[in-house]
């Protein structure tokens, strides 16, 4: 017993020497388990951390699965409580109102029949509203904080032209607004809408305008909608489900975006760490390969000593796991959720670590390291003692293919030669450190890219298809006419109509609401594009933006389906597909709207074009609801791109980890294998510089060749990012600019460079006396 | 002209706290055009000689002079051009490329200097006319030896130093190199210095330093070398 344990004392203090003479190998190592665990962990810390923040806010304020528009009597929400997949329902008012605050900002009101029981808003402070008291309203969050609301404040709101004082009780929150939207456009300023709750008879006589449905644990909502419609029997009731909401949708698909992120990059992580740590490992065996031979002939057995090796591999691991773990918990998961909660609203969302998550990446991370320090272990110890204790015999040159063809081949130079065939003969090295280039540059690319498309859609939304200078929203109640009234008052050049609004297109089978845009015959200031073309609304028919008629599988000639607010409904044919990045929808010329025959043309907003417009005069008059110019609209949208840069810098980070440690690693290697190469050219008399260029080409020509296999394949991955990254509001635009092809070529190359100063470095230390001394 | 003097030249290696005495105040000369055999038991510093002949390592004290200029206090980069122009290697490990065939690996040293002799021609006076293309692990450690010879030949230099050229050779090949190399360093007039532990080369050399424990124990000359083909060992 003593024996054994002092036996395995030594090896262990060999250990320990080996890992301190081989640091930076190991530390390449190392840096590459990191990473790997901190992306998997990290990313899908910030996917799990939304999913169950969503999945306990929706439980916390038992969110409707179904909303039923129109008005509900009292035995209308009976009956829908009735219903056989249904579990509860209650009637609510639901009523948007202009605050006295700075700015006018609108609220939408809820208001329910008795206390909330179903989308019940969460108190986040202060206290719930009062039973039997007139007055108190619960203001949200968002809104809250951008007003600088208190509760115990007095806010005054008007509708229709009767005044009403509120006193705030308490801050809320409500994931019906998981993403802050007025209906319209999705994050909205919160300095210009918000929403609240006030207690019963607050608003007066209001007929209950919306009632929402909870249905029992396990039926199907989709089902129990046609209950409902059946029940109601009414077109101009709207009917919806989770699904049918897009913003609710567009957070609860985010969570399994991220999370297929979270499985791609990392695999590419994990498969580079596997690679390095096997051609790690198999340099320091060979190394030792005379030590291995002693050991074994002074009698320790196989197991022990492919266990010996194993265990660097198995420290390397735990510390790297345990390192990226940290990494991802107070790193790469913090940013990925705070980008995620720049996004969505969900107050208390905090990413989520699943301790079997890391147990697997774990795992994972062991099997691979351990996995290969025992592959490269076995291999050498097949030999026999005796045969290990001589040193390996000299690799034998080969032809390689390109000598065949000698027309080539004698235009080489003769550095050129001797760079190739060392190349051919490490086959797998070479293309490991090509993979290393090749995944680089596909990040870079792909992070700049994924900048670039952001703020491409952008730009090209707000200077290319929108061409008005000022956008001014009425209200419902406006009359006929106001238009023009407004544009006087304004003082604008021109003006051009637009109603927008939700319709109900009936696809596969089922009503789905979507938006729907009419503009002018001759939409002057709004540019409808068709792949790169100017595109004019049809005058017949419909047209349909192109992400959504792929989402939904339309396409031109199909016959459509539509019901409008009020029940009526028609059917247009899709006459022509646009290209519209933001804002996707139905729209149509206001000719081909009336030939619809279904619904008057009503303007619910107007664009004004004019040198000096006075947008102060216009927003005070009552019918007008919100007055923006577009430089506000554009910046308003442009808060997304501050959180993207911050993404695009940790995959250049990471990216450039990467190619650092794989450079760096096969460098290494390449440099250890010859010393004594490099010693005999020295003592050919071969000056420094002649030296490093022979053996450095190699690592540039690897990145010569690397580069453009990456800036080739870099724009697939891009646009698989993009499609299963951004929100479905979006037509995806795989654009990348000039600036970051560049940028990614200097920055891979930068890289390489880096890598072939530090080993060039090494050169100094040669000792060609020791080098040469004895074959090793 | 290459005369060769050593004037009380001395190397210490530094281990950690300890020195080590390589070469304990060495005074030698080498005339031009002589084949010179270095002697003595391993341990005796006759590498260490070699070396700080060859330019590969410094002097701690003394002076190494070849050709009228002193070595010893050369710059790095100096000694770097010594050994491109003045030198040729030939070690008892061949060292040549492995993935250079025969013929590249002679180019390799044919490409760094000012007047290098034809690679090819080299080779066959080596005696590697056939086997030019070939890389040297398809090669006998003789013909390897023979390649290295070519390598140092070829640069076309002052001074040859061999480092137990025949260690790793069998008697018969050994001597069939030894025999090469002083055939033709002597048809084209190079001072040659062979490192050795085997005495039986003594009779065919100009002239023997025979070192023991870091020092020159002896220096003799030889007014009448036997040709290198009539010795037995």
């Amino acid at each position: 017993m003593v024996r054994s344990g002092k036996r395995r004392n030594m090896l262990r203090r060999k250990l320990h020497g080996d890992l301190k003479a081989n640091w930076k190998a190991f530390t390449a190592m190392l840096i590459l388990c990191t990473l790997s665990v901190t992306l998997w962990l990290g990313i899908n810390a910030a996917a799990l951390g939304m999913d169950r923040g969503l999945n306990s806010l929706f439980a916390e304020s038992d969110l409707a699965d179904i909303w039923v528009s129109g008005e509900v009597s009292d035995h209308r929400a009976l009956d829908l409580a009735q219903l056989p997949g249904a579990a509860d329902a209650q009637r609510r008012v639901r009523l948007r109102v202009k605050t006295n605050l700075p700015g006018e900002p609108k609220l939408d009101l809820y208001m329910c029949d008795g206390e909330p029981r179903i989308s019940k808003p969460l108190i986040l402070e202060g206290s719930p509203l009062p039973e039997n008291e007139h007055g108190a309203l619960l203001i949200d969050l968002k809104f809250a904080e951008a007003m600088n609301v208190h509760v115990g404040d007095r806010i005054t709101v008007t509708k229709g032209g009767v005044d009403r004082d509120l006193t705030v009780v308490g801050i809320c929150y409500s994931p019906e607004y998981v993403v802050h939207s007025d209906g319209y456009s999705f994050n909205v300023d919160p300095h210009t809408f918000g929403y609240g709750f006030v207690s019963g008879g607050t608003l007066g006589d209001i007929p209950y305008n919306e009632a929402v449905v909870k249905i029992k644990d396990g039926s199907d909502a989709a089902q129990v909608k046609r209950e409902a419609e059946d029940l109601i029997d009414d077109a101009s009731v709207s009917v919806m489900t989770r699904d049918d909401r897009a913003y609710i949708r567009m957070a609860v698909e985010e969570a399994g975006q991220v999370r297929s992120l979270g499985q791609i990059f990392p695999a590419v992580f994990f498969l580079v760490a596997a690679l390095i740590t096997f051609s790690t490992m198999r340099r320091l065996i060979e190394n030792q390969r005379v030590q291995l031979g002693t050991l074994y002939s002074l009698g320790y057995g196989r197991g022990q000593l492919i266990w010996h090796y194993a265990s660097f591999g198995l420290m390397i691991a735990l510390a790297g796991a345990l390192a990226g773990s940290l990494g991802a918990y107070f790193f790469l998961g913090r940013v990925a959720m705070n980008m995620l909660l720049s996004l969505y609203v969900m107050p208390g969302g905090a990413l989520y670590m699943d301790p079997a998550m890391v147990a697997a990446a774990a795992a994972m991370i062991v099997v691979i390291a351990m996995g290969a320090s025992f592959l490269s272990c076995y291999q050498e110890l097949r030999e026999v003692p005796a045969s290990l204790l001589r040193p390996k015999p000299p690799h034998s040159g080969r032809r390689v293919l390109l000598e065949r063809i000698p027309f080539l081949w004698r235009r080489f130079s003769f550095s050129n030669k001797l760079i190739v065939r060392n190349m051919f003969r490490n086959l797998s090295r070479f293309l490991i450190g090509v993979i290393g280039v090749v995944g680089c540059s596909m990040l870079l690319l792909t992070g700049f890219g994924m900048r670039d498309s952001v703020s491409y859609v952008l730009q090209h939304y707000f200077t290319v298809n929108m061409l008005y200078d000022v956008r001014v929203d009425l209200t419902g109640d406006a009359p006929v006419g106001y238009d023009q009234a407004v544009k006087n008052r304004a003082g604008a050049s021109e003006m051009e109509d637009v109603m927008e609004g939700q319709l109900q297109l009936y696809v596969d089978g089922a009503w789905q609401q979507k938006s729907f845009t009419v503009l002018e015959d001759h939409h002057d200031m709004v540019y409808l594009e068709d792949n790169g073309q100017r595109a004019w609304l049809p005058l017949e028919g419909a047209a349909v933006t192109r992400r959504m008629a792929e989402d939904l599988g339309l396409n031109e000639g199909d016959s459509l389906r539509l019901r409008m607010p009020d029940g009526a409904e028609a059917t247009t044919a899709i006459s022509r597909i646009i290209d519209l990045q933001l804002g996707q929808g139905v729209y149509m010329s206001r000719t081909a709207w009336r030939k619809l025959d279904a619904l008057a043309f009503r303007p619910t907003a107007l664009f004004l074009k004019g040198g000096n417009i006075d947008v102060a005069a216009v927003s005070g008059m009552d019918g007008v609801d919100k007055v923006r110019t577009i430089q506000e609209e554009r910046m308003g949208k442009i808060a997304v791109t501050g959180v993207m840069d911050l993404l695009v810098l940790l995959m250049a980070l990471f990216a450039g980890a990467l190619l650092l440690v794989v450079m760096y690693t096969l460098g290494e290697l390449s440099f250890f294998e010859r010393i004594r190469d490099l010693a005999t050219l020295m003592v050919l008399g071969f000056y420094p510089r002649e030296t490093k260029r022979l053996i450095l080409r190699e690592n540039i020509v690897v990145a010569v060749i690397g580069l453009p296999i990456g800036l080739m394949l870099g724009p697939s991955l891009h646009r698989w990012v993009l499609a299963s990254g951004l929100p479905s509001i979006m037509q995806f635009v795989p654009y990348i600019s000039l600036e970051s092809w560049v940028f990614t070529a200097i920055l891979t190359l930068f890289f390489a460079w880096v890598v072939n100063r530090v080993i060039g470095s090494k050169f100094k230390s040669v000792n060609m006396v020791e080098a040469l001394k004895s074959v090793e | 002209m290459a005369d060769i003097a050593f004037e009380g030249v001395s190397k210490t290696y530094r281990v950690g706290e300890i020195s080590i005495p390589a070469v304990n105040h060495a005074d030698f000369s080498i005339k031009h055009g002589e084949f010179a055999v270095v002697l003595g038991p391993s341990g005796a510093g006759k590498t260490t000689v070699l070396n700080l002949l060859g330019g590969m390592d410094r002097a701690t004290s003394g002076k190494i002079l070849v050709g009228g200029r002193d070595i010893a206090p050369l710059s790095n980069r100096d000694l770097n051009a010594y050994r491109r122009f003045d030198v040729g290697f030939v070690f008892q490990f061949y060292n040549l490329m492995p993935n250079l065939t025969a013929l590249e690996n002679v180019e390799l040293a044919q490409q760094v200097c000012k007047n290098p002799l034809s690679p090819a021609e080299t080779l066959e006076r080596v005696g590697l006319k056939d086997r030019m293309d070939n890389f040297p692990a398809q090669l006998s450690g003789g013909e390897q030896q023979r390649v290295a010879i070519a390598r140092a030949l070829c640069k076309n230099p002052e001074l040859l130093l061999c480092d137990e050229p025949t260690g790793a050779l069998d008697s018969k090949t050994g001597r069939k190199v030894l025999t090469l190399i002083s055939r033709v360093c002597r048809d084209m007039g190079k001072t040659v210095v062979v490192i050795t532990h085997n005495a039986a080369i003594v009779p065919a050399a100009d002239r023997v330093i025979l070192m023991d424990s870091g020092k020159v124990s002896s220096v003799s000359t030889n007014p009448e070398p036997q040709p290198m083909e009539a010795l037995s060992w």
